[in-house]
């Protein structure tokens, strides 16, 4: 029995028992299809669990899968670029797409110690992409941001 | 093939040779080239990065472009197979065996050159397929009703969720979940909210585009950002030419045709993909050659075997998607989305009331294969030097790309929240070895699959028995069980093939 089935087991039992309770606000005739899917991925992750069950019985032994699983996983670089996404997303809002584009490719570049010419090459090019592809061709208007959209 | 079907076949070929379609076509067969050499990105991640770029489009020109981005992915993964031993998308795993080793002798030209001139045959022969079965199966199609499509949609998903997951029962989860989430939204009978908790942007369900490009475009950033970047191979210059002589052609030319077989036919059947076939291809080809002993020590046959089969798999997985609407593999799943942004419904409507632009698309398709041999010939060199693109480049390009497609849909902030947390759902589901691919069907079979089961029971007034009333249903139903358990029938027999070899 691996750890990490497991815990998509009690992951998946938390979604149905969510699902489930939200499911009974609704009035009759709509619960029953969405009972009929979550009772099928609730039969489902029970018979995981029974084959689990089955082969713990047998072995008597839990696997620890995690470290395999997240083998080489480099926690520093995975938050710091967590942080960096959610803090494009709080740039953008603010300031705009372009702003926010150009703050946060900048700043992965440099973590990632590209060179120099090539980070303006990068930077280049992918605003002039954005630029004629979603402004100019698709005239999709990007944000402007909260701040700088009350300058321009 | 009535005289009706040759007019519309004629005709596509006249309308696709329009200056935006061929524009469309050499960008995308350049772009999914480009995306295929890079180790990092999957024809599936490219398809559903750049589907915001085709909402601006005409349906046909659209689906050219998504088409011609396919093609030339899984075409672009032997480039970085051939030369840094790397293969750009699993399609080419087997092209890498061959063609690094022809490589190492100072024939990457010759490696490359064959794998161009391969994949363009397997490519156009699958059109012919395409031309042939898919407005037979779209004739079957007519004949289905709400009952049909319940059991339709359901067989979908088994047969994706059983066949690409190592676990069955995982594989099947992972439907199941997507099924959950693909009720999310205003029920289609009673017009109640569900699960809407106060985002109006969740009206019609939660937007496919938005999930297909965090499931597998942003969950392959991170991916990327968990690893430690590391410096690709050098790429080894060759003088080599890229053009086969007509010997080289013959040799490899039964080759081609049996891989274009076994690539079509896994193409056709849903669930499996271009992975597989590359495989089946070159041990086909290592069974039928003259010269086995090549094989592993750089045989252009090998080669050849492998890059036929996986672009073969392009056309006939076309058939399922755009006829039943089952996707044959993920790529396809991407493209069918594509096609319902257009307002467009895969089924018999494609070949009747849309026959013009479908077979303007099949044409593309089929012009898409000459762009493919020309661009590949003559750019394999340039994008050799691009696969060796670092990830540490590619992580910022692709998440600013996922943020601006997902948001140039509705240009909405919640859509760009959606793909973010699909993206991360994604990542977690990968590494614990569950289906993405069976998330993103659900979401597009969920709703079909509902309207079918509930109209049926509208009709019947509530009688279950409607879903057992013709013999298509009972087809439908002994396929759902059969694609069930077909990965634990395989186990069984398996299991019983090695007890025999070992007794």
């Amino acid at each position: 029995m691996k750890r990490t089935d497991l815990y998509i087991c009690v992951f998946m039992y938390l979604f149905c028992a969510f699902f489930q309770y939200e499911t009974g606000k609704f009035p009759e005739g709509a619960r029953h299809y969405p009972y009929f899917v979550i009772g099928l991925l609730f039969l489902l992750t029970t018979v995981r669990l029974y084959d689990m069950v089955k082969q713990y019985m047998k072995d008597r032994h839990v696997i620890n899968d995690l470290s395999e699983t997240f083998k080489g996983f480099q926690p520093k670089q995975f938050w710091t670029m967590f942080a960096a996404f959610l803090g494009f997303f709080v740039l953008m809002y603010f300031f705009g797409f372009y702003v926010a584009s150009l703050i946060y490719i900048l700043f992965c570049l440099q973590y990632f110690k590209i060179p120099k010419k090539y980070m303006a090459l990068v930077l280049l090019v992918m605003l002039v992409l954005t630029y004629f592809t979603f402004s100019w061709f698709l005239n999709v208007p990007l944000p402007k941001g909260e701040i700088l959209g009350e300058f321009l | 093939m009535d005289a009706n079907t040759l007019g519309l076949m004629a005709a596509g070929f006249l309308h696709v040779f329009s200056p935006m379609n061929m524009g469309m076509m050499i960008l995308g067969v350049t772009i999914g080239i480009v995306i295929g050499c890079m180790p990092g990105l999957s024809a599936a991640m490219g398809v559903a990065l750049l589907l915001p770029l085709t909402f601006g489009m005409k349906p046909e020109t659209g689906l050219i472009m998504l088409g011609a981005i396919y093609c030339g992915a899984i075409f672009g993964g032997s480039i970085s197979a051939i030369l840094i031993h790397t293969p750009g998308t699993p399609a080419s795993a087997a092209t890498a065996i061959d063609g690094y080793q022809l490589t190492l002798k100072g024939k990457a030209g010759k490696a490359l050159g064959t794998a161009c001139t391969a994949s363009f045959f397997g490519g156009l022969l699958s059109c012919i397929s395409l031309y042939f079965f898919a407005p037979a199966l779209a004739q079957l199609a007519m004949k289905f009703g709400s009952p049909e499509y319940f059991w339709l949609a359901l067989f979908g998903l088994t047969i994706i969720a059983g066949v690409t997951s190592g676990s069955m029962v995982k594989g099947l989860m992972s439907g199941a979940f997507g099924l959950v989430l693909s009720t999310i939204g205003m029920d289609p009978m009673e017009g109640v909210e569900r699960y809407m908790f106060g985002f109006d942007a969740l009206y019609n369900g939660i937007n496919v585009t938005c999930a297909m490009i965090g499931l597998f475009s942003m969950s392959q950033v991170f991916m990327l950002i968990e690893k430690a970047i590391k410096e690709r191979g050098n790429v080894i210059d060759f003088e080599d030419s890229v053009i086969l002589k007509a010997k080289e052609l013959a040799q490899i030319f039964p080759h081609v045709i049996r891989s274009w077989i076994i690539g079509n036919i896994i193409g056709i059947l849903p669930g499996a993909g271009a992975s597989i076939a590359c495989f089946l291809g070159y041990d086909t080809a290592k069974k039928f050659s003259k010269r086995k002993d090549e094989f592993g020590k750089g045989s252009i046959e090998g080669v050849a075997a492998s890059e036929a089969a996986n672009n073969a798999v392009t056309g006939g997985s076309l058939i399922p998607t755009l006829t039943l609407g089952i996707p044959g593999e993920s790529v396809t799943a991407v493209l069918m989305g594509g096609l319902i942004i257009q307002g467009l419904q895969p089924g018999p409507e494609l070949f009747t009331k849309y026959a013009e632009m479908t077979y303007t698309f099949f044409a593309g398709f089929v012009v898409t294969q000459f762009f493919m041999l020309l661009i590949g010939l003559g750019g394999c060199r340039l994008f050799a030097h691009i696969s060796r693109l670092s990830d540490a480049i590619l992580i910022p390009c692709v998440f600013v790309l996922c943020v601006v497609g997902s948001f140039a849909i509705n240009n909405s902030f919640v859509e760009v929240g959606i793909m973010f947390l699909f993206g991360f759902f994604g990542y977690l589901m990968r590494k614990l070895d569950l289906n993405t691919a069976a998330v993103v069907l659900a979401l597009i079979l969920g709703p079909i699959g509902e309207r079918g089961l509930r109209r049926s029971l509208t009709l019947s007034g509530n009688d279950i028995s409607i879903l057992f009333s013709t013999p298509i249903c009972w087809i439908l139903i002994a396929m759902c069980i059969l694609s069930s358990f077909s990965p634990l029938l395989m186990k069984v027999l398996k299991k019983r093939k090695k007890t025999e070899g070992a007794g």
